[in-house]
């Protein structure tokens, strides 16, 4: 189940980008469940400082979902 | 996978591609790696599509599945940083197909033609993997552990 923090959310937009990465890197490695409140609030101070050109749209992505990896074994299971 | 469940995969894939991709592209620096750690978890929810179904918060469900995902290839990228030398992480160093053939027998023949697809065909990782029915990350693994053993072999002939 995803973990919810109850500590009141710090405010992102005083962080530096290279603070957010550190974030999300332990929050990624950590044991805990990731608290979505937090996760969308990252994403939304990222997302305001940065688009990144060429990233691949979902309807691209999708497209390459069906064909490589749909239906196959995944080394992910665990 | 029935058409509902078809559907409702495509659906959450479409909502959230764009945030699991840049989420994993902060953690790994790194675009290729992020497109393929999102690809590999929605591979994990498509096999696992009827807990998806239930959970009462696919978004959260699918982000905890992208951060397994993502601590996996980083377990795995540590292990082999450990023990490749990092001139050779890449498995791209070109090997002779002469190389190859002499040491036939002292490696698993599918391991071996593994090897001459890459390294001598110079298919691409996409490529191998379409020909194994696997996927890109199983494939890499793959390619990565029969290197190894080629190498081990090697070693213990020289």
């Amino acid at each position: 189940m995803p973990h919810h923090n109850e500590n009141p959310a710090p405010s992102y937009k005083d962080l530096s980008t290279q603070e957010l990465d550190a974030m999300i890197h332990d929050m990624m490695l950590s044991e805990q469940d990731l608290d979505m409140e937090q996760v969308d609030a990252i994403l939304r101070e990222m997302n305001s400082r940065e688009k990144v050109p060429g990233a691949m749209s979902p309807e691209e992505a999708w497209k390459v979902f069906r064909e490589k990896y749909s239906g196959k074994e995944s080394a992910y299971l665990d | 996978m029935d058409e509902s469940k078809s559907a409702f995969l495509e659906r959450m894939f479409m909502e959230n591609y764009s945030d699991m991709e840049s989420f994993a592209r902060r953690f790994f620096q790194n675009e290729d790696i992020a497109q393929d750690a999102v690809q590999e978890t929605f591979l994990v929810a498509q096999i696992k599509i009827e807990q998806l179904i239930v959970s009462p918060e696919p978004r959260g469900w699918l982000f905890n599945a992208l951060k397994n995902v993502c601590g996996n290839i980083y377990k795995q990228q540590k292990h082999l940083a450990a023990i490749v030398p990092e001139e050779d992480y890449d498995a791209a160093e070109p090997m002779e197909l002469s190389v190859l053939t002499e040491y036939q027998g002292a490696i698993p023949a599918e391991d071996l033609q593994l090897l001459i697809w890459i390294y001598c065909d110079e298919d691409t990782y996409a490529d191998a993997a379409q020909r194994l029915g696997s996927s890109l990350a199983a494939c890499k693994k793959r390619i990565q552990r029969a290197k190894l053993k080629f190498k081990e072999t090697l070693n213990e002939k020289v």
